[in-house]
């Protein structure tokens, strides 16, 4: 029986070693899905996954969907002074 | 200096009108490089002229009914490196055999196919290769191209399937997943998004399963092809249930969801050996565990859960009670349809490569509530939800078992020890998303999420129900698992 409260069920509970084997089988699901989630992570932000042939041409796709998108169309328009000083700062300090 | 891969156009017009193959021919010329070749099949008992209103010199090549001979021949004569089969009741759309000509220049792979578009404007978009699906469905439509070596290697063109060539050698070149390509542009103008399958296609499948040493019996139902993978043993399957023993009206009934659950399992499962292992909280009425252990006897494995709720931990739990080599994951406010639920889900668990089988859930008004899930633009769902039981999307897809990105945990089965060895369910979610990330973690290593429509229960979770879902829950899955939340490959963006 585990920490039951004094006015819960009672019943043929099903049994186990110890407490202590409890907790160390749920520690070990939880410390594997600690490992399992921070690969997971890692995966995110490296640079070096391979994506198959399907996944680039998605990937592509999604790019060029969100280039000719409204927001996005808004925003270059938006940018045109910020990027016109950029560009005649370049030029200058290139000569 | 290295050449561009060379195409060669295959129009099948077996049992296609002159016309038909005369409109896929032209459009296949007008967009052909010069120099490529063009191979015609018809029927033995046709009779064409050579007066083709193509530009382009057209190789007739009528195919006996066991035409494998043929096309072996034609394929050893072939001095391109891609064949492009086209079916003649489809024809290449605008630009199509460019977005052809990229790809093999582009990727080395040995098998492609792309969209489709009905004749009028409707854009048929196909998932990602999913060798499950097109075990029981040809949904790559009628274009698509095979790389010469790799058909060669693979022995070439089968006997006795004519007919159901196309999907013989894309069940063969389709064993390596990575080397399928997928194209999303519209390829072809097609007729049908999907062809309804045959006895053709029956005898494929047969025999690229047997080919494999995969026992399974397979039939045509309504357009498809139902699996059925029989079960050599009756492994042990343990049934997590977590609950807090709660009634609800169903049906106009007062009903001990629980109760309800196990007593409907018990008395119309079909599968022999099974066992319930119910996690409960500390707040479960008596009267609830004295029913269960009256109704399940000595299969019944009752686990206490006395710290505060979370659905993952309490899983968790049940799975370390659990003796069974299969966990079946279930909510307590389930029913039962469909009597073989867990052969249906066993004999797909059992497949090499497979790690999570979902189910078809419907809600108590017979609405869908779970076709698998969705995974779109950062957020996930389910597929069909709230679709009425009979309506489908253009590919017939909720009639065949297909890969998912994910499935629901409300009644799902994973083999025991895949789900140890990813560490089970996360506790990061106590409420939302723990199926979610479950299922995503299923796909990392590896391994295969796929539905069936083919165990049915109800699901008597409120369609009204508004789930409180923690915003530390949603941005830890942003986190994990990002990039695979941004538009789902099984189940693209119906426009």
């Amino acid at each position: 029986m585990i920490n039951s409260n004094s006015e819960s069920w009672v019943g043929p509970e099903a049994e186990i070693e110890s407490v202590d084997r409890l907790n160390s089988l749920e520690n070990l699901l939880q410390l594997t899905d600690r490992i399992k989630s921070l690969e997971a992570e890692l995966t995110q932000v490296s640079t070096t996954r391979v994506l198959r042939p399907t996944e680039q041409l998605d990937a592509e796709q999604q790019l060029i969907a969100m280039r000719t998108s409204p927001p996005w169309r808004v925003g270059r328009v938006v940018t045109i002074p910020l990027r016109i000083v950029q560009r005649m700062l370049l030029r200058n300090s290139n000569r | 200096m290295s050449s561009l891969p060379t195409l060669t156009i295959w129009v099948d017009g077996v049992d296609r009108s002159r016309a038909d193959v005369e409109r896929a021919l032209r459009e296949a010329a007008r967009q052909a490089a010069p120099g490529t070749e063009f191979v015609c099949l018809i029927a033995a008992d046709e009779r064409y002229g050579e007066d083709w209103p193509v530009d382009a010199a057209v190789r007739v090549v009528p195919l006996p009914e066991d035409d494998a001979v043929s096309l072996n021949r034609l394929l050893s004569q072939t001095r391109s490196d891609w064949v492009v089969w086209i079916d003649a009741s489809a024809r290449l759309a605008p630009g199509g055999l460019g977005h052809v000509e990229s790809a093999v220049a582009r990727f080395d792979i040995d098998l492609l196919y792309g969209d489709s578009r009905l004749p009028g404007s409707q854009r048929i978009q196909r998932p990602v290769f999913s060798p499950i699906r097109l075990r029981s469905q040809d949904y790559l439509g009628d274009v698509r191209g095979f790389r010469v070596e790799a058909l060669r290697q693979s022995g070439g063109f089968g006997q006795g399937h004519a007919g159901a060539h196309p999907l013989d050698l894309s069940l063969r070149l389709g064993t390596d997943v990575a080397r399928v390509l997928r194209i999303p542009e519209i390829l072809s103008v097609c007729t049908m998004p999907v062809r309804p399958a045959t006895e053709q296609h029956r005898k494929v499948v047969s025999q690229f399963l047997d080919a494999r040493d995969i026992a399974a019996e397979v039939t045509v139902v309504a357009e498809a092809l139902q699996l059925n993978y029989p079960l050599v043993s009756a492994p042990l399957v343990s049934i997590i249930i977590p609950t807090r023993g709660s009634s609800a009206r169903i049906r106009g009934t007062e009903s001990v969801l629980v109760v309800d659950a196990v007593r409907g399992i018990l008395e119309r499962s079909t599968y022999p050996s099974f066992e319930f292992v119910v996690v409960a909280d500390d707040e479960t009425p008596q009267s609830v565990i004295d029913a269960l252990v009256c109704l399940a006897g000595d299969s019944l494995r009752l686990v206490r859960w006395s710290k505060d709720f979370n659905f993952s931990a309490k899983m968790n739990r049940g799975a370390i009670f659990a003796r069974g080599a299969y966990l079946m994951l279930l909510n307590d406010d389930v029913d039962l349809i469909t009597p073989g639920w867990i052969e249906a889900m066993l004999g797909l668990a059992s497949q090499p490569g497979v790690g999570l089988v979902g189910s078809l859930l419907f809600f108590e008004d017979g609405t869908v509530q779970h076709g698998g899930h969705v995974y779109s633009a950062s957020w996930a769902g389910h597929i069909a939800f709230e679709w009425p039981a009979d309506r489908d999307d253009d590919l017939g897809s909720m009639g065949v078992v297909r890969e998912v990105s994910g499935v629901t945990a409300a009644c799902a089965m994973i083999r025991a020890d895949t789900f140890w060895q990813l560490g089970g369910f996360s506790l990061d979610y106590a409420g939302n998303y723990n199926d979610v990330d479950l299922s995503l973690k299923v796909r990392e290593s590896g391994r295969s999420v796929i539905w069936t429509p083919h165990a049915r229960l109800y699901h008597f979770e409120s369609k009204s129900r508004i789930a409180t879902v923690e915003p530390a829950e949603l941005t830890t899955l942003r986190a994990h698992w990002g990039t695979r939340l941004l538009s789902d490959p099984y189940w693209p963006a119906r426009p």
